[in-house]
């Protein structure tokens, strides 16, 4: 499959060849890329609407000012940070077993991020005039406001997660081991920056008083803690889909940590809920009627109850099949965890965080809200765009891994080399072995 | 601008403001045109005022008024009052409206906040002898739809 | 214009004046090119694209220098001439000195009139369409302060027997929340004490409405429309002008009419005399009276917010 081409260097044949990558494919990866692009077409043609009608066009008004986008953008800031659960041990505790897994959970990260920065940028008012954020030409109000904290954050994550992969699978395109005094320190800032990312975003919310929903010191680590549950319950989704369609190879143990992280993390998540609910409910105040609201209704107003306790019932369901070792390790049972982890708290911090936050509003009325269909297929629109950056990441990552794609320019002794060896200068014997081999080559 | 004519010909108080004169609004001034005489044990002597202000034990027309010289109001006392200082005569029995009206918390000021302060009478906002306002409909309807 | 590199060589300029410049060019002349280029279009809608043009560029008015106040404000005026035909003025004036407004609400006082409110949307130039108001007057039964229990939607004769009123609107807080948040700085305290937004500047992300306790703040969800005969022509640039789709916009004590002396239009229309208005700083005024004797209360002041509106009763 290479193209030997000696004229051209490392660099552009890195990305003339990604580019033959991902316009090359089987049947189902042209429709499944076709099939995102006209979900992408009609999601701009559902924010062409929104454009000419201005933001009257969703279900949002004075009182709640924040809807679908704002929620899609909060859960997909967590999916981003927890690709630091497989960063972590890969690099840092050099785990061979996370090794395949990283650079997907990495994708996955790059993917949400990507993600969350379009969802804020369809719901603001004045699109064009976004270049006000930006220093010296416009005003970026930092450090005193935490949406301009949450802006260099995202931006640097993506950045950081661009890098990082990059720098790893253009070693590995070039035969070369990744040098780990280049990648550790970022490794370590990354890590760092995930676990801050998403308490910055949780901030954004906590740090109001005017919303004494959000306004309580468990909103940050609660992120955490569902982020941590959702976001490698994607990837595990996604791992187990590689398999199933590509030769990409996933160990079970791999799968298997991570699965344990996402148990860890869904139990800490419901005491988190349970502490929650007590606050809230022992002794009922008005500054739990948005609580009251979202849980039992409030004044004949229930339009999220059903919602809060579906996700609930997923999340106890699933919390609980997953605490059960032998139901844990069986791919099936696993799977289905997994969805009903990703769905029940995509709906919570979707339905059940942002929008309660804002019923009543500060001077008691309940005026509901649910999205229009422009909001929907906008959204529906930035999911497949997601979709669509992960798949073209993972269809430029995966055949370098695999050792299909090696730079020409590279020396056949060190394409060689570079066929068995993965990170931290530990070889390993072809892929799919466990074999530890310090020192010595395939 | 209104304001500012008024000024010149408007009473002035110890305190620094303005008040805007009562005689040019009222309709029979002065009373001598109709009033030669000492009223009398006489009734009804204007029918179309009815008086709905405290009780016929506190007052009545000539309380406020009294029977003689009918230019001016008449203090407790017996002293005159101009119809101009009306806020004297209502201060008698309201003086804690008076108080606050002094001060600008009672009332409406006329002039805007950064003008020389002019306000008005009692007789501004209130009908001496029906003082208590009425009930009305609001000028809109609530912006909120259920 | 001086030949601009002329300028930048001549004398030391530094890299905010030097990219203003950039950009002035930039906009000048892309402006120039692009409107020129169309041999069909009338002189009109040239300068109509061109002021479009240079409007879109426009730096933040609190860093503005006069000239380019002046410049901005003019441009309004005549994009409004061309687009509608009128004559509007739109006023830049500065805070006074020495001078920090407060407003009073007598809750005593309030009948539920909402003739504060008429004349609240026809001084600042809401939108019809949508209803934009500032002004909320809520309906509390006797004995019950609570905020959620009160009534906002009452429409019959008032005062209702066994009722009380209260009007909410921006307090102008002293300590905002909305300001620390915007992530552009679209929104601030002016030294007189109103907290103003820079329509032109605001990109529309709501978060300010997030962060206000107190319900002041309306978003333009959509084009806001004002019939031709009730727009209001005396405007200021940080406040009654009108707005466009897409910013955030809220009670500005009638910035166009207190720089100048007048009161709010609510005052001025609130026939019972329950709200006042005037200069915190200055001792003689009627605010200060009432807040020192009379027994005045803010709402949620354990926000920490220090509105600059206070409540009191006879």
């Amino acid at each position: 499959m290479n193209e030997p081409d000696r004229k051209s260097g490392p660099l552009a044949s890195f990305f003339r060849e990604g580019l033959a990558e991902v316009t090359h494919g089987s049947r189902r990866y042209h429709l499944w890329m076709a099939s995102l692009t006209f979900l992408m077409c009609c999601g701009a043609f559902a924010y062409s609407v929104q454009i000419r009608q201005g933001l009257a066009a969703t279900g949002m008004h004075d009182h709640v000012s924040w809807g679908l986008y704002i929620s899609n953008f909060t859960f997909l800031v967590g999916v981003a940070a927890a690709a630091v659960v497989l960063v972590l041990p890969t690099y840092v505790l050099n785990d061979l077993d996370f090794a395949q897994a990283v650079l997907i959970g990495e994708a996955v990260a790059v993917a949400s991020v990507v993600m969350a920065i379009a969802f804020v940028v369809v719901d603001v008012g004045g699109p064009a005039r976004l270049w006000h954020l930006i220093p010296v030409i416009g005003i970026f109000n930092w450090p005193r406001s935490m949406l301009a904290w949450d802006i260099l954050v995202l931006n640097g994550y993506l950045l950081i997660n661009l890098a990082l992969p990059f720098y790893i699978l253009f070693a590995h395109y070039r035969g070369r081991t990744p040098d780990k005094r280049h990648y550790l320190p970022a490794v370590m800032l990354s890590i760092v920056w995930a676990v801050s990312l998403h308490l910055i975003t949780a901030f954004l919310y906590a740090g109001l008083p005017a919303r004494p929903y959000w306004n309580n010191a468990l909103l940050g680590p609660r992120f955490l803690a569902t982020a941590f549950t959702a976001g490698p319950a994607l990837i595990i989704i996604i791992l187990q889909t590689l398999r199933r369609v590509t030769d990409f190879v996933v160990e079970e143990a791999t799968i298997q940590k991570i699965a344990l992280v996402v148990t860890v993390a869904a139990q800490i998540s419901l005491v988190m809920l349970i502490s929650e609910l007590f606050t809230e409910f022992y002794r009922t105040t008005h500054h739990g009627l948005s609580a009251q609201y979202l849980y039992f209704g409030l004044h004949g107003h229930n339009m999220l109850r059903p919602w809060i306790w579906t996700s609930i019932a997923m999340s106890v369901a699933a919390t609980g099949m997953l605490s059960v070792h032998t139901i844990r390790t069986r791919e099936r049972f696993l799977r289905l965890a997994c969805f009903l982890l990703f769905a029940a708290i995509l709906i919570e911090k979707g339905l059940g965080t942002i929008i309660p936050g804002f019923i009543p509003e500060p001077w008691g009325r309940i005026d509901e809200y649910f999205p229009t269909w422009v909001e929907i297929v906008v959204s529906v629109g930035i999911w497949a765009l997601g979709c669509f950056v992960f798949t073209i990441l993972c269809k430029i990552a995966i055949p370098i891994e695999l050792g299909r794609r090696r730079y020409a320019g590279s020396s056949p002794a060190g394409v060689q080399a570079a066929q068995g060896v993965q990170f931290g200068g530990v070889a390993r014997h072809g892929l799919g072995s466990k074999h530890h081999d310090p020192g010595g080559a395939g | 601008m209104t304001a500012l004519l008024i000024f010149l010909a408007a009473t002035a108080l110890a305190d620094n403001l303005t008040v805007r004169p009562r005689t040019p609004e009222i309709v029979h001034y002065p009373c001598s045109t109709c009033h030669k005489d000492n009223l009398t044990g006489r009734r009804n002597p204007h029918p179309n005022i009815a008086l709905k202000h405290a009780t016929e034990a506190t007052l009545t027309c000539r309380t406020c008024h009294g029977n003689q010289k009918m230019e001016s109001l008449l203090s407790l006392n017996g002293k005159p009052i101009a119809f101009d200082d009306a806020y004297q005569l209502c201060g008698q029995c309201h003086s804690t409206q008076l108080k606050d009206w002094k001060g600008g918390a009672h009332g409406k000021r006329l002039s805007g906040w950064a003008e020389p302060r002019v306000i008005q009478n009692c007789t501004g906002c209130h009908n001496p002898h029906a003082p208590a306002l009425g009930k009305r409909w609001p000028a809109t309807r609530s912006s909120f739809k259920r | 214009m001086n030949n601009p590199f002329q300028i930048l060589q001549d004398k030391p300029v530094d890299r905010r004046t030097a990219l203003e410049m950039a950009v002035g060019m930039l906009t000048a002349g892309a402006g120039l090119a692009l409107t020129s280029c169309n041999p069909i279009a009338s002189a009109e809608s040239k300068e109509k694209a061109q002021l479009n043009w240079q409007e879109y560029f426009q730096g933040n008015f609190r860093l503005m220098s006069e000239d380019e106040k002046t410049t901005t404000v003019e441009r309004l005026e005549r994009l409004h001439e061309l687009n509608t035909g009128s004559r509007i003025n739109v006023a830049k004036s500065g805070p006074r000195e020495k001078v920090l407004f407060g407003y009073a609400f007598n809750i005593s006082k309030c009948r539920g009139y909402m003739d504060c409110v008429r004349a609240c949307v026809k001084e600042n130039n809401q939108d019809r369409k949508n209803d934009v108001r500032y002004i909320r007057i809520h309906e509390h039964k006797n004995g019950q302060f609570a905020f959620e229990e009160a009534n906002d939607e009452f429409f019959h004769d008032v005062p209702a027997a066994g009722h009380f009123y209260i009007g909410t609107q921006c307090f102008h807080c002293q300590k905002p929340p909305c300001v620390d948040v915007c992530p552009v700085s679209a929104t601030w305290m002016e030294p007189d004490g109103i907290v103003v937004v820079d329509y032109n500047w605001c990109i529309g992300c709501r978060y300010c409405m997030a962060a206000c306790p107190y319900d002041a703040r309306r978003f333009n969800w959509a084009d806001p429309m004002v019939p031709a005969e009730e727009l209001n022509p005396n405007q200021h640039y940080l406040g009654n002008r009108m707005r466009r789709k897409g910013v955030v916009e809220k009670c500005t004590f009638c910035i166009q009419r207190t720089r100048e002396g007048a009161n709010p239009a609510c005052v001025e229309a609130c026939p019972t005399g329950a709200r006042v208005f005037g200069n915190l700083l200055d001792p003689d005024s009627e605010i200060r009276w009432i807040l020192k004797n009379k027994k005045v209360f803010r709402l949620k002041e354990d926000l920490g917010t220090e509105p600059k509106f206070w409540y009191y009763m006879d």
